[in-house]
C-alpha cells in the first residue's frame, strides 16, 4: 500500500513537473533542484535526492529555452532520477547511475516535447482562418494540455519502470576508490559552475568577490572543524 | 440576467478597470479569467503559429465580454488573434492586456496586428534576457550555493521557489494590468530603464554566486566521499578554466566526462568482482 502511494506520488510529481516545464505555470517545479529533491524526499531519501538535484541542476544551468529551440526537458527526468536514488542501495554507484539516468531521460523528454509540438500543428494551429469559433480554439488548447499531461505521465512511468527494473536486477559493482569518484563528481560540478558564470557576461569583479567569499567560508569551516 | 448594452468607450473603461479601479463585476471576471488562462499560454505551442492559439485562448474571456452578442465579430476576432505570435510567457500578459484594451476600443484590426508584431520581438528579447538568461540561473545558483553550504534541502528548495516566483508572478500581474491600462502606449513601460537596472543587478549577484559556488564545489566534502585527495586541486583549477573558456560546450563535455566515469567505474568493478 505504501509503495502504491509512493509510486503514485512520483507519477503525479512527474506530470506536474512535465506540465510546469512549458504548458502550465512555469513555476519551476520542473527544475532538477526542485523535482529531483522532492522525488528523493518522497521516496525517503531527501539528502540523496538533493545531491542528485544539485548535480542535475548544474548540468541544466546553461540550458536556455529561447524561442522554438529544442532543449533537454528537466522535469520528469529529474523525478525519475530522484526516484532512482531512493530505490537503489545508497552509495556512489547509485549516485553516478541516477544522474546518468536523469541526463538520458532529459534527452528523451526533449525529443518528446519536440514531437508534441510538431503534433500540435495538426491539433491547434489556425494560421489563416477567416472566422474561428471560440469553442474550437478552447477545445484544441485544452486537448493539447491533456496530451502534454499524458506525455509527461508516460515519460515518468517508463523511466520509473526502468529504474525499478535496475533495482530488481541490481547495479553492477563499482571499481573506483570512493574519494577518487567523489573528486571526479566534484570536477564535473566545478566545470559546470564555471561555465554558468559566463552567462552573466564579463562581470569579473563580482565573480572574484564571490570566490573570495567562498574562500572565507572554506577557511572558516576548516578552522571550525579543527577547533572541534 | 441580461447585461445592459455598453458603449465602446465604456467597455474599454470596464476592461481597463482592474488597473484603474473602476469596473463592473462581469469585466472584472473576464479580466481575471484571462489572467488565469495566461498560465497555460504555451500548452498549444507549435512550430507554425507558436503561441498564436494560446494567445487567442487567453484573450477569449475579454473578447467574449467585448463582442457580447455578435458571434460573427467574435469569430473574426478569434481568427485574427490565433495567428502567429511569440513572446516570453511571463510578459505575454502585457500583450494580451493591451490587445484586450485595443479590441474594446474598436481599434482597426490592421493596427492591432502591426502592434502585436512590433511588441512580440521586444517582449521576447526582454523576457529572454531578464528571466531565462539572468534571473533563473541566479536563483538556481543560489539554491546550489545553499545546498553546497549544507543547508537543509527543504530550505534550499523553498528559497529557490520563493525567490524565483516573486519576479515571475510580479511580471505576470504587472504586465496584464499595464496592458489593460495603457493599450497602445504600453511600449513606454517596456522602455523603462528599471528593467535594465534589474537585469544588471541580478547579473552581478549571479556572477558573485557563480564565483562562490566554484570555490564551494572545490571544497565540497559530503559524507558520501569525504575530502578530495590533494591531487584533485590542480584538476579542479583546470576544470574551472575549461568551463570558463569553453562555456558553450561545457554541458556536452561534462556529460562525456560523466559517461566516462560511469563506464570506467562499473567496468573496473565488474572485472574486479
Amino acid at each position: 500500500m505504501v509503495d502504491v502511494v509512493i509510486w503514485a506520488g512520483w507519477l503525479l510529481l512527474g506530470v506536474a513537473a512535465g506540465l510546469d516545464g512549458a504548458s502550465f505555470g512555469q513555476f519551476m517545479i520542473s527544475r532538477p533542484v526542485v523535482a529531483a529533491t522532492l522525488a528523493g524526499a518522497w521516496g525517503g531519501a531527501p539528502q540523496a535526492g538533493a545531491l542528485v538535484g544539485l548535480l542535475l541542476e548544474a548540468f541544466h544551468l546553461r540550458v536556455l529555452p529561447i524561442g522554438a529551440a529544442r532543449y533537454p526537458e528537466s522535469g520528469p527526468a529529474a523525478v525519475v532520477a530522484g526516484a532512482a536514488i531512493a530505490l537503489w542501495p545508497p552509495g556512489l554507484p547509485a549516485l553516478v547511475a541516477a544522474v546518468l539516468v536523469g541526463l538520458a531521460w532529459e534527452a528523451v523528454g526533449g525529443w518528446s516535447v519536440h514531437r508534441f509540438r510538431l503534433a500540435n500543428i495538426r491539433r491547434a494551429s489556425f494560421p489563416a482562418a477567416d472566422r474561428l469559433p471560440p469553442e474550437r480554439v478552447e477545445r484544441a488548447h485544452r486537448a493539447c494540455l491533456r496530451v502534454d499531461a499524458m506525455r509527461a505521465a508516460t515519460l515518468t512511468l517508463a523511466g520509473l519502470a526502468l529504474v525499478a527494473l535496475a533495482a530488481a536486477v541490481g547495479l553492477p559493482r563499482w571499481g573506483w576508490d570512493v574519494r577518487l569518484t567523489g573528486a571526479a563528481v566534484a570536477t564535473t560540478l566545478v566545470l559546470l559552475v564555471a561555465a554558468a558564470g559566463r552567462l552573466f557576461g564579463p562581470r569579473w569583479r563580482s565573480f572574484v568577490v564571490g570566490m573570495l567569499a567562498g574562500c572565507a567560508w572554506w577557511l572558516g569551516q576548516t578552522a571550525w572543524n579543527a577547533m572541534r | 440576467m441580461e447585461r445592459p448594452p455598453l458603449s465602446v468607450t465604456t467597455r474599454a473603461g470596464d476592461i481597463a478597470a482592474p488597473a484603474v479601479g473602476v469596473t463592473t463585476p462581469e469585466a472584472r471576471r473576464a479580466a481575471r479569467c484571462a489572467a488565469c488562462r495566461l498560465l497555460s499560454l504555451q500548452a498549444s505551442f507549435n512550430y507554425e503559429t507558436l503561441h498564436g492559439t494560446g494567445f487567442a485562448y487567453a484573450l477569449l474571456p475579454l473578447l467574449r465580454y467585448i463582442y457580447d452578442r455578435d458571434d460573427d465579430a467574435l469569430a473574426r476576432a478569434v481568427a485574427r488573434h490565433a495567428e502567429l505570435f511569440n513572446a516570453h510567457p511571463y510578459l505575454a500578459p502585457l500583450a494580451v492586456g493591451a490587445v484586450g484594451r485595443l479590441e474594446a476600443e474598436a481599434t482597426d484590426p490592421m493596427l492591432i496586428r502591426r502592434f502585436k508584431n512590433a511588441l512580440r520581438s521586444s517582449l521576447g528579447a526582454l523576457g529572454d534576457q531578464l528571466v531565462w538568461a539572468t534571473w533563473r540561473p541566479t536563483c538556481a545558483l543560489a539554491a546550489v550555493a545553499l545546498l553546497l553550504l549544507g543547508v537543509p534541502w527543504w530550505i534550499a528548495v523553498l528559497a529557490f521557489l520563493i525567490a524565483y516566483n516573486v519576479l515571475h508572478l510580479h511580471l505576470r500581474v504587472w504586465g496584464f494590468h499595464r496592458g489593460l491600462r495603457f493599450g497602445l502606449e504600453v511600449a513606454r513601460a517596456l522602455r523603462s530603464p528599471a528593467w535594465d537596472r534589474l537585469r544588471q543587478q541580478a547579473a552581478q549577484v549571479g556572477a558573485g554566486l557563480a564565483g562562490f559556488c566554484l570555490v564551494a564545489a572545490m571544497a565540497w566534502t559530503p559524507a558520501w566521499w569525504g575530502a578530495a585527495p590533494p591531487v584533485a586541486t590542480p584538476v579542479f583549477v583546470a576544470a574551472a578554466a575549461v568551463g570558463t573558456l569553453w562555456a558553450d560546450r561545457s554541458r556536452r563535455l561534462a556529460i562525456g566526462l560523466w559517461i566516462a566515469l560511469a563506464a570506467s567505474g562499473f567496468l573496473t568493478g565488474s572485472k574486479g568482482g
